[in-house]
């Protein structure tokens, strides 16, 4: 069956407090899909269920038509998620920290030293993380989407502290992702009118369901 | 080079980087080895018939001391996350975490125990059992406070509750670390306890990094 990600009647609660409920959405290769709402309308929530990293909800997610807890190995090889946290090694260099997730997703080192430069953190490369700014600390981050084989991106808030001139790369880069018939969902707050690529919009914390 | 090797080199270069972890439980256990003969007097057959017990328990303390450490870095920054969307590796990764911890605690308290026997007038003979009994021990030591440090690294003062979870499980290898001593002092070889401290080593080797990843599991999805 070909790359697909269905969400099937989506429901979750925290603390007792519906986040949101009957979310339903079907994404094929090739397509991005932005979660919007509000401030805690559950956009992250719902970000980690599809990473595997929240099981208390109901409904069903499918990828490729089988729900992802029964083949959580195998869908775990296929996804690439950027949550909140950056998972960076404030003592290791930007390098040091991408070279470790090179090796997870199979990618070489020179693979490492052209995102850095594409990025712009070649001279930044040999400093220790916590000395980076925000900024360059998320470009960092996000230089791993730039040697991902991963067919699922799921990517939480990545444009937060980014500039201008980081973002064409990254764009560029999620374009090509969809054009080898990657899917991607991701949150932001801004920016999203930059983003020229076509998507469809999941609207949480609404009564209305949104449509993909 | 494979994933687990390449978060072996990590975790030994962030264990270099984060050297003053490593510094804590051995200045605790040579601190409280220093203080014993202030508190107790110098006479040379009381502080002997007390020290076997009082390196074993000395040296427990700061195992479980060091323990906390062991998964809050790679929780508050969001590592975590990304080693349990490595189900295939999360295993040897806990191992590998584990050992290196186990490299730069464990190891150094084997390694100065031989100097803290001397100070508290261990018979010279009883020191390589010492050492034996403590290297085989703190190995348990680390893999079951790790089960604890996976339990408690979503709350922020885990301290006590880590305590509370893995001192129980700590006993039973008190038991056998400080009677091997102890009999050693005697000039028995204690052939049976080092067994049994070595069947506790690979019974741990095995089994706690199934309970870590699952302790691990709950701590990022709550």
């Amino acid at each position: 069956m070909a790359t697909c990600l269905q969400l099937q009647n989506l429901h979750c609660e925290k603390g007792n407090q519906r986040l949101f409920s009957s979310v339903d959405c079907v994404l094929h290769a090739g397509e991005l899909l932005h979660v919007a709402g509000e401030n805690g309308s559950g956009k992250t929530t719902l970000l980690r269920i599809l990473a595997g990293l929240n099981r208390d909800y109901s409904g069903d997610v499918l990828w490729n038509g089988e729900n992802i807890c029964q083949q959580w190995y195998a869908y775990a090889q296929d996804i690439l998620f950027l949550g909140h946290q950056p998972a960076l090694k404030a003592q290791l260099t930007a390098r040091e920290n991408l070279q470790w997730y090179a090796h997870c997703a199979d990618a070489t080192n020179q693979q490492v030293d052209s995102a850095l430069s594409e990025l712009g953190l070649r001279n930044k490369s040999d400093i220790p993380c916590h000395q980076l700014s925000a900024g360059q600390q998320r470009r960092t981050v996000l230089a791993r989407l730039m040697f991902s084989t991963h067919k699922l991106w799921l990517l939480d808030e990545p444009f937060t502290a980014i500039d201008a001139k980081g973002f064409a790369p990254i764009l560029q880069c999620l374009r090509l992702h969809l054009e080898r018939g990657g899917i991607v969902v991701m949150t932001t707050h801004h920016g999203m009118e930059k983003i020229d690529i076509p998507h469809s919009t999941l609207l949480l914390g609404e009564a209305i369901p949104g449509d993909a | 080079m494979s994933i687990l090797a390449a978060t072996l080199q990590r975790e030994w270069q962030l264990a270099w980087r984060n050297l003053a972890d490593a510094v804590n439980p051995v200045a605790y256990f040579l601190m409280v080895i220093a203080l014993v003969p202030l508190g107790i007097g110098t006479d040379k057959t009381q502080l002997a018939s007390i020290a076997p017990g009082m390196l074993w328990v000395s040296a427990l303390l700061a195992c479980l001391l060091s323990v906390d450490m062991l998964f809050r870095r790679d929780y508050d920054d969001g590592t975590l996350e990304q080693y349990l969307l490595l189900p295939n590796e999360l295993y040897g990764i806990i191992w590998i975490k584990v050992l290196v911890h186990w490299l730069f605690t464990g190891l150094p308290l084997v390694l100065i125990s031989p100097l803290l026997g001397m100070m508290l007038s261990l018979q010279p003979a009883a020191i390589p059992v010492l050492m034996l009994s403590l290297a085989l021990g703190t190995i348990s030591l680390s893999l079951i406070g790790a089960i604890g440090a996976s339990l408690t690294v979503s709350l922020r003062r885990g301290g006590l509750l880590i305590a509370v979870i893995v001192l129980p499980l700590y006993i039973p290898v008190l038991i056998f670390g400080a009677s091997a001593t102890a009999q050693a002092v005697g000039g028995i070889v204690p052939a049976g306890q080092l067994a049994m401290l070595g069947a506790f080593a690979l019974l741990a080797l095995g089994l706690s990094p199934l309970v870590v990843m699952a302790g691990l599991r709950i701590a990022v999805e709550s």
